[in-house]
């Protein structure tokens, strides 16, 4: 790779991680939903330099115009009310167990990256990872799997709507509550 | 055409579950979409008998390979969610009118998501393995909050969401581990790698396979990943509750099979010292134990059916343990097991459908009490599925926990056994207590009572279960030779 | 990396395309206050003059955009005190880059042979060679000449993907600019127009697919080429036409589908608290993705820089097989006409996206959602199934029925050309047409008052 590749790939992965930091984070959700936008749109441009355009794309279209848009969306109805809660419960042992995770993912990588033997990657065909490319080959070899994506598909709209149809209004079971369910959360 | 004819049980799954959306469009009469899912799913259950008799050597591998293994497993276990999900469509029918929930949806979910079990079943590759677990997974989601006016029914769908994602992301993220250091997601592929110690050379498929493990615990509930499990199935409607305790837990157990004995099946990771099965086994331990103290301490039937499902999972976990020794023996014995299981849940939630109707539902033990003396004919059906669930001869359950047991005595595993056999001892206990509500209490007085629901549809799911429940309890023998011949599958 | 000359033409390339999409959003706020004041029956903007020596310049309120523009920088930047001023700060920002880079992948014009421009011969005098229809220019980059440039900022693979990824990055930006206003006309104008976005960005996307199907190419250069070669979209796919047009008019949140920054309900909804050359680079956005939205439907179904018959080699007219006429040209000949053309054409739909937008009432919020899930989705579906199933039948047929395709497409640019002839004409010859100019009131309103003897005539009104 030559310098101003390893210096894309480098501005890319920093702003990536910059942001998935931003986004654990920030106290409010719309600064997380728009730091989760910068690292979206940063990995994109990963993709990118991984000569994957039509990824690129897709994860441009996906996640930063619908995904994102989604989350803005849901924040913005919910409103203050979601802005403001800081869990402050057990904090202290939340944050011991997320440092021991973290220290442990972050041994294993090491670990897994020292002893690994380097991959060799392929090289990589003319119009590799262009619309093209990524057209025939779902249509060829991975016909089955993403015929099949089809189904997961359907069953997600299906539920969606199944759900969204409920009648919200009539109360089913007023007496037949027992404890341990959500009404002890409520402050 | 062959090739139609090998994805005939996919196809006619499918095709029915669009032709039931568009009949619940027109249709004036919603009642008859049970029997239109239960015809679907007898039909697709009847094609994969046929492929299992036409012969599955004789079937063209094309361009399937290895996306969808067609073999005896797959058809075994096809016909096995088909029964499943035919059961809970007719326990639906009579249920989902009684509660005004009678939206068609309920159905069409319950083929996509029986479709994605089967994609489960039968995936031959991590890539449409994934796909037919988050089909599946998504389908039993929407119907977990099926019952949206139940904040109870929101709270357990969004807790089984939120961990199912996770759950699935761990996996996903394991899956991509693997297929970094083999360079393949095919199972079989993958599996090579591992006989060929890739393990050394790349350690992040060890942790590829932890991760995976780990997903495949999740799905079938198994005990630090349960948390899920009690309150997904109390906020569902009971159908679908009956649906996710059978077909779901039968299609992870088949997918856990699959990947445990052809990807990750090699001498070192089935190793005592170095592989999955001393983990499996304590977690089997774990599972059994935990679930079967929990689920005596239950006020609620539907709860404690929830934790027995979990404890079922931890006998189940210890068929698979057995593969250790000998897969063949572990597979035929954990298949056999999830087709008693499958039969006896699904009779025990139905008895329960039948007992209660709007407003007058069966929960709590007390609702029970004096059952037996006012509806002898349910009460007694539903003993027999209790019977069948705490393993008592002649019932089914007996049969399918003798052949997990006797398959972890011929492979040693003295201990495993006992502790298993000492958890079936508790789970009787709390089996017993509901015969001992519905036979020797009185209801107190001015208590409400749980009035019986009038369906047709139930009460065909309860006949067909019980006459299932006995069969394979009286003559285990011809389902036991198909499980043996499906477990042939995985003979190196 | 890019030698010099290539890192010039881009340059040049650049600035051609932001410099007309600059210059056509100004002019076209000057537009659309004529087309209102046209169609309203009233004096359009007249006031904004320049003196010089005591001679006022109006040229018919043109001047009324540069005072636009003057007063966007000098008004006070007003940031709501509780709003969240980093987000309010970049949401212009999201509005407005989306729109400038989304130009990139439009083509302009045909492949350009630099060295074939002109020439000079031996002699010295100047020469234009013609370079063939089809094939590379004349003289080969290996034999030292410049490899022919794409008279397109970027001919990206991805092609319209592209324009779909940045489509979607504006909706951030006004969802972000209604949520930090602190204001809730802005967060209900800011809800509004990220669904109405997202909505129509599907439909967008589905009633490209059958056009996409057709030319076989996500590549904008390669569908104007096919368009060239065959027929023009429109022809073709006309339904997708109307619903690319209505959806980008939908994304562009104009008039019928502005509900998001209706006046009559939300003030001016999402950037209600803006102001400046914050405010300004909304206002411009809008007019900008007027002149896009131009582009690629032009592009896209109206042959981008093509003119009926005319070819790369020059104006060729056949019908099937039957040559007509043909009338060699130079290469500087055709590509100064197919990039006029080009141009040309975006104008006319800029005007024609002005003409809808004082035509029609507003839609009701329910009417819009519903004319989206329930009309353009489904018909946009359907028009996908649609084209598979001839274009399968047509790829099944026989040589003949090509034959007499073809003959269609051909006819269909007649058709083309003789209305481009018309239009042209018309407007020359009313160019031309001495009018009265004793009178200086044009609308029927006025001429009424005027019959009843009502209001005197002010001497300084112009039309």
């Amino acid at each position: 790779m030559n310098v101003i590749g390893s210096l894309y790939f480098y501005v890319c992965a920093a702003v990536a991680i910059a942001g998935a930091i931003a986004t654990v984070t920030a106290r409010n959700p719309i600064r997380g939903a728009v730091s989760l936008l910068v690292m979206v749109v940063s990995i994109a441009g990963l993709f990118l330099a991984l000569s994957a355009e039509f990824l690129a794309a897709i994860q441009l279209i996906v996640y930063a115009g619908a995904i994102v848009v989604l989350f803005l969306f849901v924040i913005m109805i919910l409103g203050e009310s979601s802005s403001s809660v800081h869990d402050k419960k057990r904090i202290v042992s939340r944050t011991l167990a997320a440092a021991l995770l973290g220290a442990v993912s972050l041994g294993a990588i090491v670990l897994v990256v020292g002893v690994s033997t380097p991959l060799q990657a392929p090289r990589i065909r003319a119009g590799f990872g262009g619309i093209d490319a990524i057209g025939r080959a779902l249509f060829s070899d991975w016909v089955v799997p993403f015929e099949l994506s089809s189904a997961l598909l359907m069953v997600a709209v299906l539920g969606a709507v199944a759900i969204a149809k409920g009648d919200i209004k009539r109360p089913l079971e007023s007496a037949a509550t027992t404890p341990g369910s959500a009404s002890e959360e409520q402050p | 055409m062959l090739l139609m004819f090998a994805l005939s049980p996919f196809l006619v799954l499918g095709g029915g579950a669009l032709l039931l959306m568009l009949a619940e469009v027109f249709s004036r009469r919603p009642s008859g979409l049970a029997i239109g899912t239960t015809i679907v799913f007898i039909t697709s259950g009847a094609f994969s008998v046929a492929l299992w008799l036409y012969g599955i050597e004789f079937l063209p591998v094309g361009i399937l390979s290895p996306w969808i293994l067609v073999d005896k497993f797959t058809l075994f276990f096809n016909v096995l969610l088909c029964l499943g999900g035919a059961l809970a469509s007719l326990l639906a029918g009579g249920y989902l009118v009684e509660y005004k929930l009678n939206r068609g949806e309920f159905y069409s979910i319950l083929l996509f998501a029986t479709f994605g079990g089967m994609m489960l079943a039968s995936a031959g590759d991590f890539l449409t393995l994934f796909l037919g677990l988050e089909t599946m997974s998504l389908g039993a989601y929407a119907l977990t909050a099926f019952r949206r006016a139940s904040p109870r029914s929101a709270e357990g769908a969004l807790k089984y969401f939120l961990l199912g994602s996770f759950a699935a992301a761990i996996m996903l993220y394991g899956i991509a581990l693997v297929y970094g250091a083999t360079g393949s997601t095919d199972l079989a592929r993958v599996g090579a790698a591992f006989s060929h110690g890739v393990v050394t050379s790349h350690p992040m498929a060890l942790i590829g396979l932890v991760l995976i493990v780990i997903g495949l615990l999740f799905k079938v509930s198994a005990v630090p990943f349960h948390m899920w499990t009690p309150d997904a199935y109390e906020g569902a409607p009971t159908p679908a509750t009956a649906y996710m305790a059978v077909v779901v837990k039968s299609a992870a157990f088949a997918m856990m099979l699959r990947v445990l004995l052809t990807s990750f099946g090699d001498a070192e990771s089935m190793s005592w010292s170095a592989g999955w099965p001393p983990a499996l086994a304590a977690i089997a331990v774990l599972t059994m134990t935990v679930a079967n103290l929990i689920a005596g301490r239950q006020d609620s039937v539907k709860r404690m059916l929830a934790y027995s499902s979990i404890a079922h999972a931890g006998y189940l976990l210890v068929g698979v343990v057995v593969a250790l020794r000998s897969k063949e023996q572990a597979a035929a014995g954990v298949i056999f097991y999830l087709a008693t299981y499958t039969v006896s849940t699904i009779g025990a939630f139905g008895a329960l459908i039948l007992l209660g109707s709007y407003g007058k539902e069966a929960v709590s033990y007390d609702d029970l009490a004096g059952v037996g003396k006012r509806h002898p004919a349910i009460a007694m059906a539903f003993s027999l599925f209790l019977f069948s669930l705490a393993g008592v001869p002649p019932t089914a359950g007996f049969f399918g926990k003798w052949f997990i047991f006797r398959a972890a005595m011929d492979s040693g595993f003295y201990w495993l056994t006992i502790l298993a056999f000492i958890n079936s001892v508790i789970g009787a206990y709390y089996y017993l207590r509901v015969l001992v509500f519905m036979y020797m209490r009185e209801p107190q007085p001015g208590a409400a009572i749980a009035v019986p629901m009038q369906s047709r549809h139930v009460k065909a799911a309860l006949l067909l279960s019980a006459v299932f429940v006995l069969a394979l309890g009286l003559a285990p023998t011809c389902t036991l030779d198909a499980a043996i011949a499906a477990a042939t599958t995985f003979r190196m | 990396m890019m030698s010099l000359s290539e890192t010039i033409w881009a340059v040049v390339k650049i600035l051609i395309m932001v410099g007309f999409l600059f210059n056509v959003g100004g002019l076209l706020t000057w537009l659309d206050r004529r087309q209102s004041a046209m169609i309203q029956d009233r004096i359009g903007p007249n006031r904004a003059v320049i003196k010089v020596f005591g001679i006022e310049f109006r040229l018919g309120g043109l001047l009324h955009p540069l005072a636009d523009g003057v007063k966007f920088f000098f008004k006070e930047d007003f940031i709501p005190p509780r709003g969240d001023k980093l987000l309010f700060a970049v949401a212009p920002i999201l509005v407005m880059a989306p729109v400038l880079a989304l130009i990139a992948v439009i083509p302009f014009g045909d492949k350009l042979c630099v060295d074939d421009l002109w020439r000079t011969t031996d002699t010295g005098s100047l020469l234009f060679p013609a370079v063939p229809r089809y094939g590379s220019c004349l003289i080969p980059v290996a034999r030292g000449g410049i490899a022919a440039i794409d008279l397109q900022v970027a001919s990206l693979n991805v092609g319209i993907l592209y324009v779909f990824a940045l489509a979607g990055q504006g909706i951030v930006g006004a969802a972000l600019a209604g949520w930090s206003s602190d204001n809730k006309f802005s967060l209900l104008g800011a809800l509004r127009a990220a669904s109405q976005m997202v909505s129509y960005e599907v439909t967008i996307g589905m009633s490209l697919v059958g056009a996409l199907m057709i030319y076989g190419s996500v590549r904008m250069g390669d569908m104007v080429r096919w368009q060239g070669d065959h027929a023009w979209g429109i022809f073709i796919q006309p339904l997708a036409f109307f619903m690319f047009f209505m959806a980008a008019v939908a994304e562009s949140k104009r008039i019928p589908f502005d509900l998001p920054e209706a006046e009559s309900e939300l003030v001016s909804g999402y950037f209600t608290e803006y102001s400046g050359m914050k405010f300004g680079m909304f206002y411009f956005a809008e007019y900008m993705e007027v002149v896009t939205s131009s582009m690629l439907l032009v592009t896209i179904f109206l042959g981008g820089w093509q003119l009926p018959f005319l070819h790369r080699d020059g104006l060729t007219i056949d019908i099937g097989t039957w040559r007509a006429l043909q009338l060699p040209m130079n290469h500087l000949t055709v590509t100064a006409i197919q990039v006029c053309t080009f141009f040309g054409k975006v104008l006319f739909l800029c005007w024609i996206q002005c003409f809808v937008r004082w035509s029609l009432p507003r839609f009701r919020y329910d009417q819009l959602m519903k004319l989206c899930w329930r009309i353009l989705l489904p018909l946009s579906l359907a028009n996908i199934l649609v084209t598979g199933v001839v274009y399968l039948l047509l790829d099944h047929a026989g040589p003949v029925l090509g034959n007499t395709l073809q003959m269609i497409g051909d006819l269909t640019q007649a058709v083309v050309a003789i209305a481009i002839t018309y239009f042209v004409l018309s407007i020359v010859i009313g160019l031309i047409r001495p009018t009265r100019r004793t009178s200086w009131v044009v609308g029927s309103t006025a001429k009424l008052a005027q019959r009843f003897g009502g209001t005197p005539r002010s001497p300084r009104m112009q039309a």
